[in-house]
């Protein structure tokens, strides 16, 4: 028997769960979804296959009373958990506690990805501090850099393994740790096809990217999502950037890549990750943006900005998958 | 930079308004459309303005806001507000950014 350390000593938890096997992720998970149903608690399992089938498989009957979803999908992009998966669930069961089992670090995620990835694990502290919840987050020990691990130790303030339950002597300010991800983005390769954003030409942008996406591969539905998306950071560019900005475009490991960069600054670590009340004017854009993408990356300082958003090429089947 | 916004308003029966959109709303677009819903909305003899988006083929988050803008001007002035006929991939949009509901969109 296990105890329980997610008492009501916290308002918030968010511990990180090592574990090794299916037998300890198992061992931990589901008398921790267990106890948050016995205490009334509204339960989401966000997890990628294998993972989710696992615990579908050994929950049963419990399964009916849990939403969930494949992390794989929900959170191919780490920046839209917040905002498309995490505080909606919240928003839906508001006034009971919620609890949540939430893995958006698996062995698939690409050094690429890894920074925003990083960067989501310390800013559910921020979204979440003072919200009655609990966000267990596992890390397979063994197959995951030890690098990963012990960022895991800098954004969760308490940390499990095995029988043990003990607060992360690590764990940081969750600003700071995050910022320590804003990093510099290797360089555009020279090859890469470019227009300047001026004048509110948002036509020829969208034009631009139109042609681009279907050179480069992408699926219909995956053009519009582009266009989308660069048409928000080309919008931004044209009002927070002094009314211009760069675009430039071009294919990396399965992946189209656009890019836009000007000289704003992203100011706020959350902007993009909270979700918008259905009757506020404005706010929407960045949101929408990681909604479309895979993948969104991000350098920001005063005065130069820089946003990767990135698209699966299709057969580009990746490993998680 | 061309037009990419046309709005055509129509006076229809019951002292409603309207506004048939034509083409794509973005930040280049939206300050036009943004007027026309005002003056619609704030016209006495105007009860209900309908914002027509059948021929409209793009919209973004700043077509949003103008949509939504439109929405609180227009209780604010007691006037009835619908957003209707959003197509294919401005539904789309509507639904992703979850206000399809709250701008009364139909059909």
């Amino acid at each position: 028997v296990r105890v329980e350390a997610t008492a009501t000593a916290h308002v918030f938890d968010h511990p990180a769960l090592f574990y090794r096997d299916h037998d300890d992720y198992l061992d931990a998970v589901i008398p921790f979804i267990r106890a948050g149903l016995d205490a009334g608690e509204a339960v989401l399992v966000a997890v990628p296959e294998p993972n989710l089938g696992l615990l579908r498989d050994v929950l049963g009957t419990d399964a009916a009373g849990i939403e969930m979803d494949d992390m794989g999908g929900a959170g191919r992009n780490p920046g839209r958990i917040l905002g498309a998966v995490l505080l909606p669930f919240v928003g839906k069961h508001s006034g009971r506690r919620v609890r949540v089992v939430g893995e958006p670090i698996w062995l698939g995620r690409s050094v690429t990805e890894y920074p925003a990835c990083a960067q989501h694990e310390a800013l559910i502290n921020v979204a979440f501090a003072g919200r009655e919840a609990t966000i267990l987050c596992p890390y397979h020990l063994d197959g995951l850099h030890p690098r990963i691990i012990e960022d895991a130790k800098r954004t969760h303030p308490a940390l499990w393994q095995d029988d043990r339950r003990f607060a992360s002597s690590r764990f940081g300010d969750p600003i700071t740790v995050a910022e320590s991800f804003n990093t510099t983005l290797p360089p555009a390769p020279l090859a890469a096809v470019k227009m300047s954003i001026h004048d509110l030409n948002l036509g020829d942008v969208r034009d631009f990217v139109t042609a681009h996406a279907i050179e480069f591969g992408l699926s219909k539905d995956r053009v519009d999502d582009a266009v989308l998306a660069v048409n928000e950071l080309a919008t931004n560019s044209l009002v927070h950037s002094g009314g211009a900005g760069r675009l430039a475009a071009w294919i990396d490991h399965g992946q189209v890549v656009f890019q836009v960069s000007d000289t704003g600054h992203i100011k706020d670590p959350l902007a993009g990750r909270t979700p918008a009340p259905v009757d506020q004017i404005g706010g929407r854009g960045l949101l929408f943006v990681h909604r479309l993408a895979d993948l969104v990356r991000i350098h920001t300082l005063p005065g130069a900005t820089t946003v990767r958003v990135f698209f699966d090429l299709p057969g580009a089947e990746r490993d998680y998958r | 930079v061309g037009v990419t916004l046309s709005i055509v308003t129509h006076r229809e029966p019951d002292a409603t308004m309207r506004l048939a959109l034509d083409g794509e709303i973005d930040l280049a677009s939206a300050k036009a459309l943004r007027e026309a819903i005002h003056a619609a909305a704030r016209d006495r003899d105007i009860a209900t303005v309908i914002v027509d988006l059948e021929s409209v083929v793009f919209i973004d988050s700043t077509g949003i806001a103008t949509l939504i803008d439109g929405r609180k001007f227009a209780d604010v002035c007691t006037t009835t507000y619908r957003v209707v006929n959003p197509r294919d991939l401005v539904r789309r949009v509507l639904e992703i950014t979850g206000v399809l509901s709250h701008l009364g969109a139909t059909a």
